[in-house]
């Protein structure tokens, strides 16, 4: 008895080690004492009467995510009484998979999709725009040889449609790389069927593609910074085809219902973050660096500078601005589609064009106002009678 | 009775084995003649068993001479025929499948070998169940598959190592009966191991006994009684007490 | 019918047996509805069977979202494992057999098979991709190895069992090594064998979702991953069903193929 006795408790002392030192991805920042309410914040914003929890889902290494990291880490948000408690996630589908399990996410337009369809998620706002997104070959390619500018329009693109038809492109079929993909066979004239696309992810595409696999290979931020330090040809990317691919932040309905006041708040201080990081850019870098090491993803200075200078991100402005703006959008007739859904629709349409998604999904997504500005509205109207909508 | 003239099958030449220092066997000399039933007896742990393994070339003397017709033992070139104490039916074989499996691994010509099985069959009364698989026969069918297979060779030499140990004793006396009754029909040479020193008399022309170990041949007992044995014949009695007598005091 | 017979049928425990593995069956798939027909469980999170079946029907000619109809993915998914588990059993089973052996061999392989062994099959995806680039034979390969090492082991595991007493007989009648290998180490051998066919079969096809996350454009796993990617869960549900339903069947099939090749019964001793 006593041999068993010990062996279980090892056992458990084992797994509770285990389990300790596994979970890097979920981290709690120290409960603090709740900030008197008069007391003078950052950004003039009220703290919550008691302090509250809201969970996070974080994107991993992307641009959409950093201004929450560097308002926590700069404590915005410890002084209006809400703390955060962190899960990663590489993948948008994954995430809105675990909704369950937190309050507010960031995401491509992908995965607010599924979100929206799947999930009971509503977006609440664009926090960012695509920004690297790019298509290499080798060096010995008859795309790259063909040299760029053939194309009218798209004066850094290389090669014509003789060149790219029949070729062989890995990329993660059905996500943002994929439009990409798809506009640049537009702009030269050839479909979905003239080349052959091979399902694989980041990482493991380039790992194929530099053992030799493919023609082309479809890459985005670091592992696109990757590709060109390695000696691979940028022959087309987001920023020739100019495709608008739209980042979300997004809620849960319950966190809607139930976290209301703290969900406004972290908007307000999501939205001030975000244009600090374009005031300061080379602090704003080192932030970068820093999340990518906390969360594993291989990244330098170098890498850092770039991905950083090319982001794309609305202020709280812009986004009021497209949600008071509408659009012609003809596949929805039942009311007016605002220029913030629009950019959402872009990714839904191509997907309905491709036969993942159908129009059945167009009509919930807005027949359900799953693109919810309602918070976005609030915001605004709270911090006009405060008087802090300074833009 | 068989006389004493027939040639001799087996010699066995100072046959002596050592496990590292322990000496197990030591100067054996005897010789067995061709057609001869022998019966090994001797005191539990003596070395019988290893006597017989060292008779089917499955481990080596230390020092000493086995020879079959005058040569070195050699199960490839030899006939020999070996029924282990331990049940040792291929399990994966029918009853037909298993008698003909030494005869295939000697490679006899087709014919032949259904002509032997075909025979043992009838004598072994197992005709009908050729094709049965030994785990669906009683425990009893199964020995008397192995004797049959040993039998079926028509070995130079057949070895039984306590065959019939783990059976009851009617079971064993009809056992004994048909083990001397294959042995008539096919004229083999055998060497029997048994502890029972009665069904030593019942079987043996000759009864070796062995000393405990190191063991060596405390006596060579012939045995002249008409067969059928009677076990109550006081000739019988006397011998069986004579043996008895001679393990117990060593 | 007349009386007679029909007393014989419930004597029979193997009807009664019968029923009761339907019942269990349908059983389960009655509450599941239940479950998701009440609202106890959001139709969102976990279609009913009801739609999975129809959406059975519809996927044998619709594309969406994973650009196959379900028959292409079937067979892309049954050629890939397929493949890689009779890989393995020509290749693990003699392996295992001459390991379990020849002590030569066993010391030759042991050490390095001892290190290969707790390698999940996933990890070698990576080295895959360089050695065996992208598509059916990377694919097939990491299924390979998932079914490769019960194969060897249980082929080890059955040929040192073989009974002393059986070898001594074989060795008597003057067998070589080789022959008794063959002869009588072989089939001692094959229950346990079988049992790790058994495993491998299992692990091929589970390791299939895997396997196909490895530059698939087609095949359950694929399908499963489309679906998780597209708010389909019922596309996964049903990529779950096909898969369990085709491994099921699978395992009868080894069983049928077990019972003409092991006709005895099982017993080696």
């Amino acid at each position: 008895m006593k041999k068993v006795l010990a062996f279980t408790l090892a056992m458990s002392l084992a797994m509770g080690g285990i389990a300790g030192c596994g979970e890097g991805s979920s981290s709690k920042k120290e409960t603090k004492a709740t900030a008197p309410k008069d007391s003078k914040t950052t950004w003039d914003i009220e703290p919550l009467d008691e302090r509250q929890t809201l969970d996070i889902a974080y994107f991993s290494g992307v641009m959409h995510s950093l201004p929450i990291y560097i308002a926590d880490e700069k404590g915005w948000f410890d002084e209006l009484n809400i703390d955060l408690e962190y899960s990663s996630f590489t993948s948008g589908p994954a995430m809105m998979e675990a909704n369950e399990s937190w309050d507010i996410a960031t995401t491509g337009s992908p995965g607010v999709l599924v979100g929206m369809l799947g999930y009971d998620v509503y977006c609440i706002g664009n926090c960012e725009y695509d920004a690297v997104l790019n298509l290499y070959t080798r060096e010995d390619s008859p795309i790259y040889k063909a040299g760029k500018g053939k194309v009218e329009g798209a004066e850094e693109l290389y090669g014509t449609a003789e060149e790219w038809a029949g070729t062989e492109w890995l990329l993660p079929v059905g996500t943002t790389t994929n439009i990409v993909l798809n506009s640049t066979l537009s702009l030269l004239g050839l479909e979905d069927k003239d080349i052959t696309m091979v399902n694989m992810d980041n990482s493991t595409g380039f790992t194929a593609f530099k053992a030799g696999e493919g023609d082309g290979v479809c890459l985005s931020l670091s592992v696109a910074l990757e590709a060109e330090k390695a000696g691979y040809k940028k022959v087309s990317g987001l920023d020739i085809t100019g495709d608008l691919i739209e980042c979300g932040i997004c809620a849960t309905a319950d966190a809607l219902e139930n976290k209301r006041d703290a969900v406004k708040k972290f908007y307000e201080v999501y939205y001030r973050a975000s244009e600090w990081i374009a005031d300061n850019m080379e602090e704003a870098e080192g932030y970068y660096l820093e999340t990518c090491e906390i969360e594993g993803i291989a990244c330098d200075e170098e890498t850092a500078k770039y991905i950083c200078e090319r982001r794309n991100s609305p202020t709280l402005d812009d986004v009021m601005e497209q949600l008071d703006t509408t659009v012609e959008y003809e596949p929805y007739t039942k009311r007016a589609v605002t220029k913030a859904e629009s950019d959402l629709l872009v990714t839904l349409d191509f997907f309905i064009n491709t036969g993942k998604y159908t129009d059945k999904d167009r009509e919930f997504v807005l027949d359900n106002n799953m693109f919810d500005p309602s918070i976005a509205q609030e915001v605004h109207k709270e911090m006009t009678e405060a008087g802090r909508w300074n833009y | 009775m068989m006389g004493n003239n027939r040639e001799v099958k087996v010699e066995v030449k100072n046959l002596t084995k050592k496990f590292d220092d322990l000496l197990v066997l030591n100067d054996i000399s005897f010789n067995i003649r061709k057609g001869e039933f022998v019966c090994v007896v001797g005191p539990t742990g003596c070395g019988k068993t290893t006597f017989l393994n060292l008779l089917t070339k499955l481990i080596e003397p230390t020092s000493g001479e086995l020879l079959i017709d005058g040569e070195p033992a050699d199960p490839k070139k030899h006939n020999l025929a070996f029924v282990f104490q331990e049940p040792s039916a291929f399990q994966w074989l029918t009853v037909e499948e298993n008698l003909a499996f030494g005869l295939k691994i000697k490679k006899l010509p087709p014919d032949e070998i259904k002509r032997r099985v075909d025979n043992m069959l009838e004598l072994l009364g197992l005709t009908k169940f050729r094709n049965a698989y030994p785990s669906q026969l009683s425990v009893s069918s199964e020995q008397r598959i192995i004797i049959g297979r040993a039998f079926v060779m028509n070995p130079d030499l057949l070895l039984m190592d306590e065959p019939y140990g783990q059976m009851d004793i009617k079971l064993r006396y009809y056992l004994e009966d048909e083990v001397i009754r294959l042995w008539k029909e096919t004229g083999s040479t055998v060497v029997f191991i048994t502890h029972n020193i009665e069904e030593a008399v019942y079987l043996a022309e000759k009864v070796l006994i062995l000393t405990n170990k190191p063991a060596t041949i405390k006596e060579e007992i012939e045995v002249e009684l008409p067969r059928p044995r009677d076990f109550t014949d006081p000739a019988f009695i006397q011998l069986r007490t004579h043996i008895t007598d001679q393990i117990k005091w060593w | 019918m007349d009386k007679k017979t029909k007393k014989n049928k419930f004597a029979d425990g193997s009807t009664k047996y019968a029923l009761l593995s339907v019942l269990g069956i349908a059983g389960f798939f009655v509450i599941w509805q239940l479950l998701v027909v009440s609202g106890i469980i959001n139709s969102k999170y976990l279609a009913a069977p009801t739609d999975i079946i129809k959406l059975f029907f519809v996927k044998i000619a619709e594309t969406a979202p994973d650009g196959n109809t379900l028959q292409v993915n079937v067979f892309s998914s049954l050629r890939v494992s397929l493949l890689g588990l009779f890989t393995a059993l020509i290749l693990g089973i003699p392996l295992g057999w001459l390991m379990g052996w020849y002590r030569w061999v066993d010391r030759f392989v042991t050490p390095l098979f001892e290190i290969i062994r707790p390698i999940p099959p996933i990890s070698w995806i990576p080295l895959t991709i360089l050695w065996l680039g992208i598509g059916l034979k990377a694919q097939a390969f990491i299924i390979f190895f998932s079914a490769f090492i019960p194969c060897v082991i249980n082929s080890y595991t059955g040929i040192k069992q073989t009974s002393p007493v059986l070898i001594n007989v074989a060795k008597t009648f003057g067998a070589t090594n080789f022959t008794i290998f063959i002869k009588v180490g072989i089939p001692s051998s094959l229950p346990i064998t079988f049992a790790g066919i058994r495993v491998a079969l299992g692990n091929s096809w589970s390791t299939l979702v895997a396997a196909e996350m490895l530059a698939s454009s087609a095949g359950l796993g694929y399908m499963i991953l489309m679906g998780r990617a597209f708010a389909r869960p019922d596309i996964i549900v049903l990529g779950m069903l096909v898969i369990g339903v085709i491994g099921a069947i699978m395992t009868a099939l080894l069983e049928f193929a077990e019972k003409k090749i092991v006709k005895w019964g099982g017993r080696t001793r």
